[in-house]
Order: C-alpha cells, then structure tokens, then sequence
C-alpha cells in the first residue's frame, strides 16, 4: 500500500491520519499546524506536499472530505477519517514501529564499537 | 485494490476540471485566511499577518500545480492533449493527412487480407476439434525414392489400424458415395459422405439441428438416416426446419433425415452424411461398380497428445506389416506408411503461392511506410519555425518527440482502422475468388486473430515511419530553426537527401513487384495460348451415368449410343460427336504397366488407357500419322485393336513399325468386369495431346473401341460450330430419350474446364500479384511526385535567380527533370539487381517462362520509367512557371 520508496509521502501520510484520529475532524490548516506543533516545530509542513497528499489519501479511500465551517464561522474543507482509514492508520503505526525498532537495534551496537 | 481505486478516481479526475480547480482554488483561499487570522490572534499587523501566511503557504500557484498532477493522470493528459493538438494539425492539411491514410491503409488492408488467408485458410482451416492434430493415413512406395502409393484404404484396413494402434485417440474412415436422390418430380445425383459411427465424436463437431449419428444408427437393422450439409439444406430445402424427421428416398432406400452440420462442416464438400457399419461385408470389386458402393475409405486419425508423426508412422507400419496379407495386391513390394498432418495434404501447393504473397504485401507494406515516412518529413521540415518556437518556450527534446511521435500514431489509427474497412471489404470479395484453394471448411473472415495482426502491424509501421521524421525533425540544435528566416535549408537538404532514399526505394521495391507480376503475366499468356495437341474451342463435354444392371453389358451401352449419337450429330450446327471413359484433360485411368509381346522390360510402362468411339479423332482434332484411325466396325464388333499415341511409338518401339503388335494393359486384368489377359493389335499411330496435365510431359496412351467391355460410366464429347452450351439442352433430351434412366452429369464444355481447372492458378497468381504491384507502383509515383514537388518548392529561390540571370524554361525543365530522373533510375538499378536475385524464388509458380524473363525485365521499368517521368513531369513544368520577381521576394 504505503509507496516504500517516497518515504515523506509516507511518513506524512501517517501523520495526518494519525492526527485525524486524535483530533477528529478538521481541516488542511489545521492538519498542517497540528503537525508542526506535535513535532516540536522540528518540522516545517510543506503546503505544496500536504495539499497532493489529502488528495492521495482521499483518492484511496482512507479520508473523506465536505465544506464545512470553522469555530469563527469560516468556511473551510473538513477531512475526516474512513473505517478504511482507521485501518490503514493502525497498520501502518505498526509497521513503522517495527521499523523504528529494528533501525534502532542496527544503530545501538553501531554506537558501542565507535 | 487501494491503487485500483485511486487509480479510477483518477481518471475520473480527467473530467471536470474547473469545477476541481475553484475547489482548491476556495480550499487555498480558506487556507491562508484561517493562517492571517491565528496570526492577527498572535498580535501582528494585519499587513505582516497577511505577509507572513503568504510566505508560509508558498507559491499558490505551485501548490496547485502539484495538486493537479496527483489530482489527474498527467502522463494520460499529456497524451490526450498531444492527440487532441495532433489531430487538429492533421485535419488541417487534409491532403497530406488523406495521401498517408489511404497508403498505411493499402499496405495494412492488403497485409490483413493475406495474413486472413493464411491462418484462417491454410493455418487453422479446419472447425474440428482436435484439428491441430488430424492426421492422414497413406501407403509410399519406396522402391524408387518414397512415391505416394494410395492415400485410402479397405474398411478393414482401417478398423484394424483403429484397433491396434497406440499413437492416435481416434481414426475415422470415410468415403464418397453418390446416389441418385429421387423426388416426385425429378431426380439427380448427390454427392454424399459415408463415415463411419464414430465420426461424430472424432470431429466433435455439434450439428445444428436434429442429433448426429450414434453407433446404433450403422448397426444392421436400425433405421435407416442421413444427416444434412448447411449449402444441401439452403439449396435444396430453403432452410426449412421441418426437414427434420421426413424422408428421403436414396438409391431406392427411404432414409430419416435427423439433423443438419453447421455451415463450416464441409467434411469432404458432401451434401449429404451416412453412417456406416465398421462391420460391413466388404462388395466385390464388381458390385462396388456397378453399385457405386464405397470400397476405399480416407483414414484420417486424431494424433494423441505428445505423439510425434513419426512415432505414429512407426506404429501403423507394424499393423500394415501385420495385414498386408488381407489385401495383398494393394501394397507394393517395398512399402512405408505416411503420417502426414491433414492441413498439409490438402493446402500444400497453394501454400507456396500465399507465402511468396506474403513476401509480396510485405514489400508493399515497405513501400507504404517509406512513403508514409517521407511524406511526415516533409511535413515536419514545413513546421520547423512552429517546433523552434516550441522548443523556445520550455518544451522539451522528449517532450516535442513525443508530441510529433503521437501525431504519427494518429495517423496510424487512422490507417488501421481504413485498413481493417478494406481487408474486411477484400475478405468478402477472397471468398470468391477461384484459385484461392483452401478447404471448404475455412473462414476466411476479419477474426479476431486478423484483428489483433492489423493492430499489431500498425503499432509496428506507426513505429517504422513516425519515429524517424520525429526524430529527425527535432534535432539536437533546436535554437538554428528559429533564427533561419523561412524554411531552414540546411536541415531540408539534409531531410532532402534521406526523401530522397526513401523514393530510390520505393522506387526498387515497386519495380521488384512490378517484375513479379509481369513475369505471372507472362506465365498467364503462356498457359492460355498453350497449344494441348487437341481442339479446345467449342466442344461440349458431359459424363453419362448409367443406372446399375440395366447397361452392364457392351451391348447394351452401344444399343444406347447407336441410338443417341446419330440424333446428336443432326442437331443443327453439331460437326462431331464421341464416345469416350474420359475427359481429355482429366487425369483419365493409367496402366501402371502394359505387355507387349518381343518387349521385356523391367520398369514400369505407365500407359493411359482410353476407350473410345470413332468420332473421338476428328472430334478433338487428332492427327493420323501412320496405320488407320479405328473404323466403326471396329466398335460395332468390339474388336480388340487399338490406336497408339506419338509418344507410345517412341518410347516403347523406338524406330521400329508399331503397326500390327499387340499389346496388355495390365490394369485390366485388375478389374473383374473387364476381359482380361486382353492383348489389342496396334492398327494406328496419332499425334500427341497433354493428356497427364499441363505441367508434366505427355505419357504413352493407347485408345481402344469403348465396346471393349460394357463396365462403367461413358462421356460424350460433341464439337459444334455455335456455342456450345446453346445445344446442351437438345443433348440431354436426346439422351433421356435414348435412355430414360440414364443421367446426364458434370455438363459443360473443354474451354470452360481449362478455365476452372487449368488457367485458375495462374490467373489467380496474376492478379493477385499484379493488384500488389499496381498499388506498389502508385505508392511508389505518389511519393517520387511529393519529393520533386518539394523540392521545387525548397528551390523556388534559386530557380528565380537562374531565371532573372537568363535561363530559359527549357533549362529548368531539364535540371529538374534530370534530378527526378536520376532518382528514379537508382531507384530501377537497385531493384532490377533485387530482381534478379530473387526471382529464382518464382520458379515454381511460372509456367511456360524462364525466370529471367527478357520481356518481363525489359517491359517492367519501361512501364515503371514512362510512369515516373510523368511524376517528375507535372513539378518540373511548374517550376518553369515561377516568376523571378515573386521568386526572389519568397521567403
């Protein structure tokens, strides 16, 4: 599913799945700043990747996405998660897990001889 | 499943795309003014709020840029997009677009055609099931190389190679059987088909209507039934369903009509299936004759899976070996049993033609893209500013390549889909054609594999001719094409040069075709003015059948004819009237040896055997060279005399006098009915005439009176001075007068049998390869008159100056005309040379001409030159008509 090879994609799309799990739905501002505020401002999301992404996402079914408005009564996109999404979301928080992990088992003993 | 899913939304992305883009163009909008407002919360100045969003988001435009791309198939775009562009260029220059269409058209069409013939003819003609792996059963002679010995066999033959053998599935064995087919009003003669029981499952073909045959129906006792051709039950019973169930009366035997074939059963082109006991009692030889009661049968087998031929061969000869002691005389000394595939046996002569057809509309197909290709890079060089200011704008090398590449294919859709319109028209119009010799049971139609052929031949020539002039067109210094005023001449002349090949091949491929069909031509004159040694024109011809019993005897036949041959001679406008077994061209019957009396000889003597009436001499114009002619006393008594040809004389006396020897055919000691140990008095010599064929030499024959015995069947042979088919009528009545159970068959005259039989191969060769060479050398004038056209136009210039310097018309007309020419007899060089190298591939399919031909390689680029100087002609003259004023200001 995930492209193994773009890993930003990947990654990205993990975050913003995540955070429409966690904070219900909400819209590509929103996503974007969520982002930036859980990495610690580490990360700087890029709008011209973000915006392909929703729509990468929204086209495999993992969210969906009406008009809706905002707390100050703007009018904005809402995406919000599918149960194919809740799915995808925990398969993919798994695996990279796994991934993390094993990385990090690589790279502890790598420490200890240097 | 996810992919498949984007994949189609994607593509449903395709459409729709301004309502899509304000979409995100108000997601955008929302976008940066919920980021302005959380900066205007956190205290900025609305100008720095608004500043500092913008800054965050990026280029909009970027942005959009990018959703776009994810949002639809920008590769599926692009293409659209290069097809929508390519099409509007090509339907502005309609002639260009139409000149290349029609010729990508000629060379699918006619390659579609052919291929059509092939694989559906020759390739998989059969509808059976297992019809990849029929196979025929025959007997070789080995004693001098392997000769064909019989290719069919005794039912029991067959039965027993049906049960001991451990190669095939199955064998079946069938055989004609024509009987006359009574009704109230009339009655005629069917050409039927007895198989046996089994049949229906070994060709696991269903029929169409009713059931087929079971092996309770051959058993003794059961009723008796007859299963239907389509073409019989169209002819006879006009598709009338209710057919099924009534009766027929067949040679006197009342048979329950049970089911019809679907059309492209054609098993052995019978009207009519009858199922036959494996166990039948065999007729003797005399019954069989008189009774036309089938004794010899095709075995033809169902090859088991992973079986080679010649494991099967191997097999069947230990049978062979095993039975030869049931039929002793019907294997030779030294025998070997062939395994051969069915499709093989029937097409094989043909095959050789429609291969080297194929090398023909490949050559076409050659000159069809070669054309396509230089009439792309004359319109590639014309929009050579159009593809700089292009590449000046952003667009790519690939990017233009691929553009130009794809207006190529349009083309090409274009030429297929005319091409697929004209194979489909040509197929119809190939069903009918005499000559194409291929069993009844093919479907010469526009099938799917022909399809798929012209699908994947378009791809290939789309890639033969549009990808060289793309590339050629974009080359690798873009930027030269826009800085040079008009057309860039330095890239013309070098396009020139390349045009220029192309038309000095077409040019020889063209003359190559060209050569080939006059030689067939020359084949064809040949074969029709062929000379067979006996009249031809106007004589009448038919076989006469008797009913059974009723005629056995000499006698009796000559009661017949005593009383009809004089009444036929009193018709108006008759001259002459004979009695014959034979007709003069069809392989009449031979004596495998003859006896003659003071002449050992170890080989064998084949002799053809005729039997005649007096008038077969002056009839077909014979000459009497030596001796008497046989007198009609001779046939009154049946006496035992013979009269010799030409080539007996030589070959069996040499220089001695014939006269007076006596001679045995030995194949009639063969048949029961006819005298045997028979030896005839040679009382006359006459010239030679064709009798084995056109092709092979004349072989000894001798003519003895046709009361020499009262067996078989006679034809009659009536020369007229008027057309002859006028008096047929008057004939059969004579006849059904003379006897009224008598039939009359296979009406028709000498001319019109030469026609069918004889010229129909090389008529069909002829045109065939003729049509190919026509459109060869239009494709050929097309393409040298678009290349001289171009050039004058390229020269326009300089010929103005030339002109204002004081050149007359005269002088352009010759320097232009003498560039065209120099193309052309490059062009008639290269393929007299590819002409003579190849045509020893012709040898077997002329007849009467060398391969090397004077007249077909003298005429051919005489024809191919006139042609051409007029192509050259038509651009030379309007180049004189420039005028140097408008000339010099062109550019």
């Amino acid at each position: 599913m995930g492209d193994k090879k773009d890993v930003w994609q990947g990654t990205l799309a993990l975050m913003v799945l995540k955070t429409l799990q966690a904070l219900g739905p909400l819209h590509g501002y929103g996503i974007a700043r969520r982002i930036e505020q859980t990495s610690g401002d580490l990360l700087a999301v890029n709008y011209g990747t973000l915006y392909p992404a929703l729509l990468k996402l929204e086209q495999e079914g993992y969210i969906s996405s009406e008009w809706g408005t905002s707390d100050n009564n703007r009018k904005a996109k809402y995406y919000k998660l599918t149960r194919a999404g809740r799915k995808q979301l925990d398969k993919e928080a798994r695996e990279w897990e796994q991934t993390t992990e094993i990385l990090a088992r690589f790279l502890a003993p790598g420490k200890e001889s240097a | 499943m996810r992919r498949l899913r984007a994949l189609l939304v994607r593509l449903g992305g395709l459409f729709n795309k301004d309502r899509r883009d304000r979409d995100i163009a108000a997601e955008l909008e929302s976008h940066l003014r919920l980021h302005i407002e959380e900066n205007l919360r956190a205290g900025m100045s609305p100008a720095e709020a608004r500043r500092s969003a913008l800054i965050k988001l990026g280029g909009v435009e970027q942005v959009k840029i990018s959703y776009r791309e994810q949002r639809g198939l920008p590769a599926l775009e692009n293409f659209l997009q290069d097809v929508s562009f390519g099409g509007r260029t090509l339907r502005k220059n309609p002639g260009f677009t139409a000149v290349a269409v029609a010729a990508l058209a000629l060379g699918i069409g006619f390659s579609s055609i052919i291929f059509s013939v092939f694989y559906n003819g020759v390739l998989r003609p059969f509808p059976y099931r297992d019809a990849q792996r029929l196979t025929v059963i025959s007997v070789l002679d080995t004693k001098d190389g392997s000769q064909g010995f019989r290719s069919m066999f005794h039912l029991d033959e067959v039965a027993a190679f049906r049960k001991g053998n451990h190669t095939f599935d199955d064998i079946v064995a069938y055989s004609s059987w024509d009987v006359p087919y009574v009704r109230k009003t009339s009655s005629e003669l069917v050409h039927g088909c007895v198989l046996t029981p089994n049949a229906m499952d070994f060709w696991g073909v269903p029929p169409l209507l009713g059931r087929g045959f079971t092996e309770q129906d051959a058993q003794p006792g059961a009723g008796l039934v007859v299963l239907l051709n389509y073409n019989y039950w169209k002819k006879m019973f006009n598709e009338d369903k209710a057919v099924l169930g009534t009766t027929m009366m067949l040679k006197g035997q009342a048979r329950t009509v049970i089911g019809v074939m679907p059309p492209r059963f054609q098993l052995y082109g019978a009207d009519l299936y009858i199922p036959l006991d494996w166990n039948r009692p065999e007729p003797s030889m005399t019954q069989a004759m008189n009774d036309n009661e089938p004794l010899f049968f095709f075995a033809t087998a169902i090859l088991k899976r992973n079986v080679s031929l010649r494991t099967a061969a191997a097999d069947i000869q230990v049978i062979a070996r095993q039975i030869v002691a049931l039929h002793p005389r019907d294997y030779p000394e030294h025998f070997r049993m062939d395994t051969k595939p069915m499709n093989e046996v029937i097409v094989a002569d043909f095959k050789q033609t429609l291969i080297l057809l194929i090398a023909a509309v490949a050559l076409l197909l050659l000159i069809s893209s070669s054309n396509v290709a230089s009439l792309l890079l004359t319109h590639h060089s014309a929009r050579a500013r159009e593809i700089a200011l292009r590449a000046a704008l952003g667009a790519g090398r690939g990017r233009l390549i691929r553009q130009l590449f794809v207006e190529s294919l349009v083309l090409g859709v274009g030429g297929c889909l005319a091409g697929c319109f004209l194979a489909y028209l040509g197929l119809r119009a190939v069903a009918l054609t005499p000559g194409i010799e291929v069993p009844g049971e093919a479907d010469m139609s526009l099938n799917l594999p022909v399809l798929l052929f012209a699908i994947a031949l378009s791809l290939l020539t789309t890639v033969l001719f549009g990808l060289s002039p793309a590339l050629f067109a974009v080359g690798k210094d873009l930027r030269t094409n826009l800085q040079s005023t008009g057309v860039n001449v330095n890239a013309s002349r070098r396009g020139a040069r390349i045009r220029a090949g192309l038309v000095v091949g077409q040019v020889a491929l063209s003359l190559l075709l060209l050569v080939f069909a006059g030689l067939m031509m020359r084949s064809f004159i040949a074969v029709t003015h062929f000379d067979f040694g006996f009249h031809t024109e106007n004589v009448l011809q038919a076989e006469i059948h008797f009913p059974p019993r009723q005629y056995d005897s000499a006698e009796s036949k000559r009661a017949f004819f005593d009383q009809a041959l004089p009444r036929i001679s009193a018709l108006p406008g008759v001259t002459n009237v004979a009695v014959s077994i034979w007709l003069p061209v069809t392989e009449g019957p031979t004596s495998d040896d003859v006896t003659i009396p003071g002449k050992p000889h170890d080989k064998h003597w084949r002799t053809a055997f005729e039997a005649v009436s007096e008038g077969y001499f002056p009839t077909l114009g014979l000459q009497l060279l030596r001796g008497r002619l046989l007198s009609p006393s001779d046939i009154a008594s049946g006496r035992r005399v013979v009269v010799v040809n030409q080539t007996l004389v030589k070959s069996y006396f040499g220089d001695e006098d014939p006269i007076g020897r006596q001679i045995k055919f030995n194949v009639l000691d063969q048949i029961p009915p006819a005298p045997h140990d028979a030896y005839f008095e040679i009382v006359g010599v006459v010239s030679d005439f064709r009798n084995n064929g056109i092709q092979d030499p004349t072989i000894p024959q001798g003519f003895v009176p046709y009361t020499f015995s009262g067996f078989g069947d006679r034809a009659i042979l009536v020369r007229t001075a008027v057309n002859p088919s006028l008096l047929l009528n008057h004939i059969r009545q004579v006849t059904a007068d003379a006897g009224p159970d008598t039939a009359l068959i296979h009406p028709g005259t000498l001319d019109g049998y030469l026609q069918e039989k004889v010229y129909v191969k090389p008529k069909f060769r002829l045109i065939s390869f003729g049509t190919c060479a026509a459109i060869g050398l239009a494709l050929a004038l097309i393409g040298l008159f678009g290349v001289m056209a171009y050039s004058v136009t390229l020269q326009t210039h300089e010929l103005g100056i030339r002109m204002a310097l004081g050149a007359q018309a005269n002088n352009i007309l010759a320097l232009v005309l003498r560039k065209g020419l120099l193309l052309v007899s490059g062009g008639i060089l290269l393929g007299l040379l590819a002409s003579f190298l190849s045509a020893r591939v012709l040898k077997s399919q002329l007849w009467g001409v060398s391969v090397f031909d004077a007249g077909a390689f003298v005429l051919a680029p005489l024809a191919l030159l006139t042609a051409a100087f007029l192509a050259c002609y038509l651009p030379a003259r309007r180049a004189t008509r420039v005028d140097p004023l408008v000339a010099l200001r062109y550019e």
